[in-house]
């Protein structure tokens, strides 16, 4: 049956209007919005899918972080002890992501832990390219999004429950939130504040970010409404800045301001070389860094659109220096302190800086050209090879650590709640998984342990293990010979020997690093 | 279906960044030389690296998707959009496909595994290619350089024997194409001729033909020496009339009617002096009949899809009918053609290197299709035998370089025209490969996972059908897809026939139905059907591995395609029952008119809108059934009463034997067996035959299920592992075929575990006491979890007198199991009192008595004779079972031999008086 609808209706009257609208749903005006921006939700598909792709046990940090959380969480509801003083050495508040990331946990396990840290990256990649549109129009932030969101340090982020997804988001909300609030009255700038003081919170090391979010608050401002807006701007955002985190400090305490100086300001200096860090960061980086520098070339270069203030050249100049030499922080930070710890989470984070002037360089050098089919595939073999690229390193980055599944399986069969006592390398990974069957207390990891034996003679360090090995102490004993290598050598000999344990199982554990093995020994009964 | 290329328009100011641009956007340039090239690098390039990585289902996704954010940053939108990011998605995952395919391509068995890789490779080219041909693209501007009204203008019309029916509705609707055209270009000339080859073919209707061109006032040239089919006919017109140098030519078959404005849109491109020839496509307009409804749906995706495409290429054919041609294109490679069936093609490849081709994709005449399947695959037969031909006598002219010749995308396109019919071949090995792998173990293929399989060719193989489902969407159907498929015993015998160098002759497409049945043409569909047939059944019921379901998924795929031509040969015969319909007085093309145009909807439109709901609904029906069924089955009440209780009289069974050997013994002994023992390792399943067999023998099984595995303890055979649910996976499986089963059945876990060689022992491998209580109480949560009501919980320690350090709590135990296995040259327990200790240390308790003997057959009757004695004093005994084989592991062993009940007739004797008076109570 055909209906014939006269031409008249579908221009007046309600009844023509609602019979326009179900004969063609997508295209009423207020789909327009959803429709431009349906290459975005593509994009997020392709990071998201990329992402979950990913898999591998718990990371040691990330067992860590959603223990913390779980045992906050029974702190706050049933007063348990939490058996550790998390904020002296965690890299972020314990309050924050941990306590967030546990109660993921705790509806659907690791995997939802990593959900919802894809579901920041996710949020972070939409934030970008809204930012990215409102300072160099849809095209470039589409492209900024694309580099952005296949990167190694982007997918891997996004599949592990740590800080750096939350922070990242957070810093890309108060980015957002910067450029946005541009067009509004110079309070609105003040709304910049909460999320950037909160990211410095859910992880220190944001806080080498705070200036330029800060200086992106004042430059984003400067095209429209001047420079001395722009500075009026950048004023309130510090003070509103200051306040927050006045007040966030006063409410958490200063307890964990030593943690804030033992992981990240005075952060002990490492061996690493310069050369290697340069090399990690450019092989993560490389791909958005250097086309943000010549966007930041392009920029300055760039005459403004008619009748508008533009910034002026030296306005342009600052924010693609700005934008592009952010990413640049992390790596010369890490570089000063010869550390490799956590580089290519660090990248991840100037990523996102850059990533917007990268958009904007490939938007001029694309645009309508794409129209053609060869220059269309040209630069979509360019993209893929960077998708490529990213997909190796966050698979590469993923396989750093061991799949520790078989050696949960064997602790699970071994392990007796309440009175057993264990010894593991890297205690943190086991103690997650087998958190329904042991208590904190019953794990003793290899980085510090304190011993007395039935004679009342006390020991620490390697001696403590070694007595407590001859008296049986421990139930099981599990060693990898990885992180703590040294230690696990000098408190073998009565394991090897087979005096007092038995080897009852060998797991293997590969990893990016190589071949490896775990070796659970059982306490044999006198 | 094409678009085209330009500027994009600029865009507005609430659409600019605060620093972006005010440029106007770039207007679009032909691509440089630069261009060109890198872009034919970087595919290549491109495929290589895939080749080279086999990414598997990521790249595709990531191509898909990049490809939709590129494309719509070049300002691309809508279909095309979507052409673009499919199609390139459809390239990388089939490059990914075939390089993997080659990859476990297994030359061992070339002879299969080759033909096989080469047809999915031709499968995949032209898969690929397809989405070439209708990247959207732009038109090269035409440009006005002569007027073609000012030139003369010729229509040709060769008939052989179609009749003067046919013939005069052709040119009827050609004076009317002619007066429009010359009402307005008055000073036009057209003259129709019509080329009559019935005097040279023998044909009754040639005088009658040559009367109806002087009625109506056109040229009739007939020939009185044939040679060149078709093509000769027309040449010897063209030559006898000076259809040559600056005149035009128009061609029709026959049974094609022209429409009014066919000159008006035809003639107009030829303004541009570089354009060879203007082809409209060919509509069936007979689709009432159910074989030209069918082929018409196939014409549609070449003259609708692919036409377009290929003009846009510069590729377009001449296809023989509705064409204008410049003579003079055709008088520089010397006429037409008059050595290929397809003369029309082959023109084409001879013209393509210097005259530009235009297609107009709108219906500009309308003709009459095949009218039954022998017309339509004698036609596809003769198309085939055409394009292959040309194949075999242009293929330098496709594949060699040469100075002047066919452009890099002209060779594409018409080296995917020449190959198309080898499809034919390729449906061939299609059918075979299966077949012989199921029925042979014949494979071409080495080294392939399941996994590795799904990751390469799921990617491939979604992507082609949902890109070939989009492009298509609105110009086709899956008939095209059928019909292709079901004409290949027609394509191979033309592809037969081309090897060999037979040319054949030219066949006109009859216009009316011919003598023979429609189900003559599909016994090579029959037999194919029956061999997939014969292999899915074998696949089905003999093979149960991965591969073969491949297969046999591929074989039914087959199946119905084959089913759903037959289902087209059906139509034809009871087509051809009726009696003949005259043609319409109006032909309707495909998408003009109602879409159901002879024929009545199966369903009324209100059931129609209903269908897919009711399909959903239908489907999520069937998912819930499947799932609460088993569910109801395990919560329900159960059927039988839990074994708990103490008998009138104990049960007496064996243990350790065959239904067989149970029935033997029984025999033996005069008693029947009213308890059955069995031993089963954690890895094992509920054998609920066995169950089912002691259960009708009026018995209770009484299953002892130990944790360990291949006759060893292990990990997590620990008491500490079922506590901590290592072996629930295991342990639900056993819970739920006990559930299944129903009736009663004793069961004994953790067995002895107060001893250091149990496979879950309490005192050794780390285990402790404690443990027991845990690992019990767990397994008895998931039996209950299971609905498992109906079993009796034996708890089974070596010493069940002494056992307090380890026993589970009283009430999770139903019954306790009492073990007096005595061994040669040792010290035997006595009997009563080990009944009594047990008795005392599980107050309440039902004993089940597990017994077996070894020894002189005085000392084992003597013995037996005891135990008979103490059961009889007994009110707690719940059954005692004589294991035969006693706890040797090999029941087939001297050893084992040595504790039957057979091994002495003393035993026998004194075991027969023991089960007897036990089981009768006296």
């Amino acid at each position: 049956m055909t209906v014939t609808i006269p031409a008249q209706a579908h221009r007046s009257g309600p009844a023509g209007g609602l019979r326009s609208a179900l004969a063609r749903p997508w295209t009423g005006p207020g789909w327009a919005p959803v429709r431009t921006r349906i290459p975005l939700f593509g994009l997020l598909m392709l990071q998201a899918a990329l992402s979950l792709r990913l898999g591998n046990s718990a990371f040691q940090d990330e067992s860590l972080y959603l223990y913390a959380g779980h045992r906050e969480i029974a702190q706050l509801l049933h007063h348990t002890p939490t058996f550790d003083n998390y904020s002296a050495y965690f890299s972020g508040a314990p309050f924050l992501y941990p306590v967030l990331g546990a109660l993921a946990d705790q509806l659907g396990g690791l995997a939802a832990a990593r959900a919802v840290s894809l579901l920041f990256m996710l949020a972070t990649t939409g934030l970008l390219h809204a930012l990215t549109r409102r300072l160099f129009g849809r095209q470039a932030a589409l492209l900024a999004a694309a580099v952005f969101a296949v990167t190694g340090p982007t997918l891997f982020l996004g599949h592990l429950a740590t800080y750096d997804a939350m922070a990242l988001f957070l810093l890309a909300l108060a980015s957002w939130t910067a450029v946005r609030t541009a067009s509004l009255p110079a309070l609105s700038a003040a709304l910049v504040a909460p999320p950037l003081v909160l990211a410095a919170f859910t992880k220190y090391a944001a806080l080498l970010y705070l200036p330029t979010v800060i200086a992106l608050a004042v430059l984003a401002a400067v095209p429209d409404r001047g420079r001395r807006h722009g500075l009026l701007r950048g004023t309130i955002v510090v003070a509103a800045a200051a306040g927050c985190g006045y007040g966030l400090l006063g409410l958490a305490g200063r307890a964990f301001v030593a943690g804030v100086r033992s992981t990240t300001t005075a952060r002990q200096a490492g061996t690493d070389p310069t050369g290697l860090l340069v090399r990690f960061s450019v092989e993560y980086g490389g791909a958005v860094f250097l086309p943000a520098i010549v966007g930041t070339v392009l920029l300055a270069r760039h005459r403004t659109r008619t009748g508008a203030h533009g910034g002026g050249r030296p306005g342009r100049l600052a924010l693609g220096l700005l934008l592009t030499g952010t990413a640049l922080l992390a790596p010369a930070y890490q570089i000063h302190l010869h550390t490799l710890t956590s580089l290519h989470k660090h990248v991840g984070y100037g990523l996102f800086f850059a990533a917007p002037m990268a958009g904007y360089a490939l938007s001029r050098l694309l645009g309508s050209r794409l129209r053609d089919p060869r220059r269309l595939g040209l630069a979509l073999a360019a993209c893929l090879a960077v998708a490529g690229l990213g997909i190796q390193q966050s698979a590469d980055l993923f396989r750093q650590w061991p799949d520790a599944s078989g050696l949960v399986q064997v602790l699970r069969a071994q392990v007796r709640p309440t009175t057993g006592r264990y010894l593991a390398e890297e205690s943190e990974v086991p103690r997650y998984y087998l958190r329904d069957l042991v208590q904190p207390y019953q794990w003793s990891g290899t980085y510090f342990f304190e011993y007395t034996d039935q004679q009342g003679r006390h020991y620490s360090g390697a001696p403590a293990y070694r007595a407590a090995i001859a008296d049986r102490y421990f139930d099981l004993i599990v060693l990898r010979y990885g992180p703590t290598a040294a230690l696990d050598r000098q408190i073998d000999g009565d394991l090897t020997a087979g005096r007092g344990y038995q080897l009852i199982a060998t797991v293997p554990a590969e990893s990016g690093y190589g071949t490896g093995t775990w070796f659970v020994w059982r306490a044999v009964a006198e | 279906m094409t678009s085209i290329l330009d500027t994009p328009p600029a865009r507005s100011a609430s659409e600019l960044g605060s620093y972006e641009t005010t440029h106007p956007p770039t207007a679009y340039r032909e691509p440089g030389r630069l261009a060109l090239w890198g872009g034919r690098v970087a595919l290549a390039g491109g495929g290589a690296g895939i080749a080279w990585y086999q990414p598997g289902p990521l790249l595709p996704l990531a191509t898909l998707l990049l490809g939709v954010c590129l494309a719509w940053v070049g300002g691309w939108h809508g279909r095309n959009l979507r052409l673009i990011a499919l199609a390139l998605a459809v390239y990388v995952s089939a490059v990914d496909y075939l390089s993997w395919r080659l990859s476990v391509l297994s030359w061992s068995g070339w002879w299969i595994g080759l033909p096989l890789f080469l047809a999915e490779l031709h499968a995949a080219v032209h898969t690929v290619g397809l989405h070439v041909t209708i990247w959207p693209r732009r038109p090269e501007p035409a440009r006005l350089d002569q007027l073609p009204c000012r030139q003369p203008i010729f229509v040709f019309v060769p008939t052989v024997d179609e009749g003067t029916e046919i013939v005069g509705e052709t040119l009827a609707g050609i004076l009317a194409a002619r007066d429009r055209y010359l009402a307005e270009h008055p000073h036009a000339t057209i003259t129709v001729v019509v080329c009559n080859d019935g005097g040279v073919a023998g044909a009754a209707c040639s005088e009658a033909v040559v009367a109806l061109c002087e009625r109506l006032g056109v040229v009739c040239v007939t020939r009185t020496t044939g040679g060149g089919a078709k093509a000769g006919n027309i040449e010897h017109a063209r030559q006898l009339l000076g259809a040559i140098g600056d005149a035009l030519l128009v061609v029709f078959d026959a049974d094609q009617i022209p429409r009014e404005e066919f000159f008006l849109r035809t003639l107009a491109p030829l303004a541009d002096a570089r354009v060879g020839w203007v082809q409209s496509g060919q509509f069936y307009g007979n689709r009432e009949n159910p074989v030209a409804r069918w082929a018409d749906d196939q014409q549609s995706l070449f003259y609708r899809l692919l036409c377009p495409g290929k003009a846009l290429h510069d590729s377009a054919f001449i296809c023989g009918t509705n064409v204008v041609l410049r003579a003079a294109a055709l008088d520089e490679i010397g006429g037409l053609p008059t050595d290929s069936v397809t003369e029309d093609f082959a023109a084409s490849i001879r013209l393509a290197p210097r005259w530009r081709s235009v297609y107009l994709p709108e219906v500009l005449a309308v003709g009459l299709g095949p009218v039954d399947l022998d017309s339509y695959l004698k036609q596809q037969e003769r198309w085939a035998r055409g394009t292959l031909s040309v194949l075999r006598g242009h293929w330098r002219d496709l594949l060699l370089p040469r100075r002047g010749g066919l452009r890099a995308q002209q060779r594409l396109q018409y080296g995917l025209a020449v190959t198309h019919y080898l499809s034919g071949v390729r449906d061939l090995v299609f059918l075979l490969a299966p077949v012989l792998y199921l029925l042979t173990g014949a494979t071409g293929v080495r080294g392939a996972t399941l996994g590795a399989f799904l990751a390469h060719f799921a990617p491939y193989y979604l992507l082609a059908t949902v890109a070939f489902a989009h492009a298509a969407w609105r110009t086709t159907s899956w008939r095209s897809i059928v019909v292709g498929f079901g004409s290949f015993p027609a394509l191979l015998r033309a592809a037969w026939m081309t090897l060999t160098g037979n040319r054949g002759r030219f066949t006109i497409t009859p216009k009316r139905r011919t003598a023979g049945s429609a189900w003559r043409t599909a016994r090579w569909h029959l037999l194919s059907l029956a061999a997939c047939g014969l292999a899915l059944v074998l696949a089905v019921t003999l093979h149960r591995q991965p591969a073969y379901y491949l297969a046999a998924f591929w074989l039914a795929y087959l199946c119905v395609l084959i089913v759903a031509h037959l289902s087209l040969v059906r139509q034809d015969v009871r087509a051809a029952a009726r009696p003949a319909a005259a043609l319409p007085a109006v032909r309707v093309v495909r998408g003009e008119g109602p879409s159901s145009r002879g024929r009545t909807p199966r369903l009324p439109s209100r059931a129609r809108r209903l269908l897919p709901g009711g399909l959903l609904a239908g489907v999520l029906a069937v998912v819930a059934a499947a799932t609460l069924v088993p569910t109801a089955g395990g919560s329900g009440a159960p059927a039988w009463l839990p074994p708990t209780a103490v008998p009138g009289h104990p049960r007496v069974g064996i243990g350790l034997v065959t239904d067989r050997q149970a029935t033997t013994v029984s025999g033996m002994l005069g008693v029947g067996l009213g308890l059955r023992g069995r031993t089963d390792e954690i890895d094992a399943q509920f054998d609920s035959g066995w169950a089912g067999s002691v259960s009708a023998a009026g018995g209770v099984p009484w299953l002892t299920l130990v944790l360990s595995r291949h006759g060893q303890p292990d990990l997590d055979s620990s008491l500490t592992a079922v506590a901590n649910g290592v072996d629930d996976v295991a342990l639900r499986r056993w819970a739920r075929g006990i559930a299944e089963y129903g009736k009663p059945v004793y069961l004994t876990v953790l067995p002895e575990a107060d001893r250091n060689y149990a496979a879950s022992s309490a005192v050794a491998r780390g285990g402790i006491p404690q443990d027991v209580r845990p690992a019990w109480s767990r397994i008895q949560r998931i039996f209950h979890d299971a609905g498992a009501r109906n079993v009796g919980w034996v708890w089974g320690p070596a010493d069940p007198a002494h056992d307090q350090p380890y026993t589970p709590p009283a009430p999770a135990v139903d019954a306790v199991a009492v073990t007096l296995f005595e061994y040669p040259g040792t010290a035997w327990a006595d009997p009563a009192a080990a009944l009594a200790g047990a008795a005392a240390a599980h107050p309440g308790k039902p004993l089940l008595i597990d017994v077996s003997v070894a020894g002189p057959p005085e000392q084992r009757a003597a013995w037996l004779d005891g135990l008979g004695a103490a059961v009889a004093t007994r009110r707690d005994v719940a059954g005692v079972v004589y294991q035969e084989t006693g706890p040797e592991l090999d029941p087939t062993s001297q050893l084992a031999r040595r504790w039957s009940l057979s091994a002495d007739p003393l035993t026998t004797e004194a075991a027969g008086r023991l089960l007897r008076t036990i089981a009768g109570g006296s």
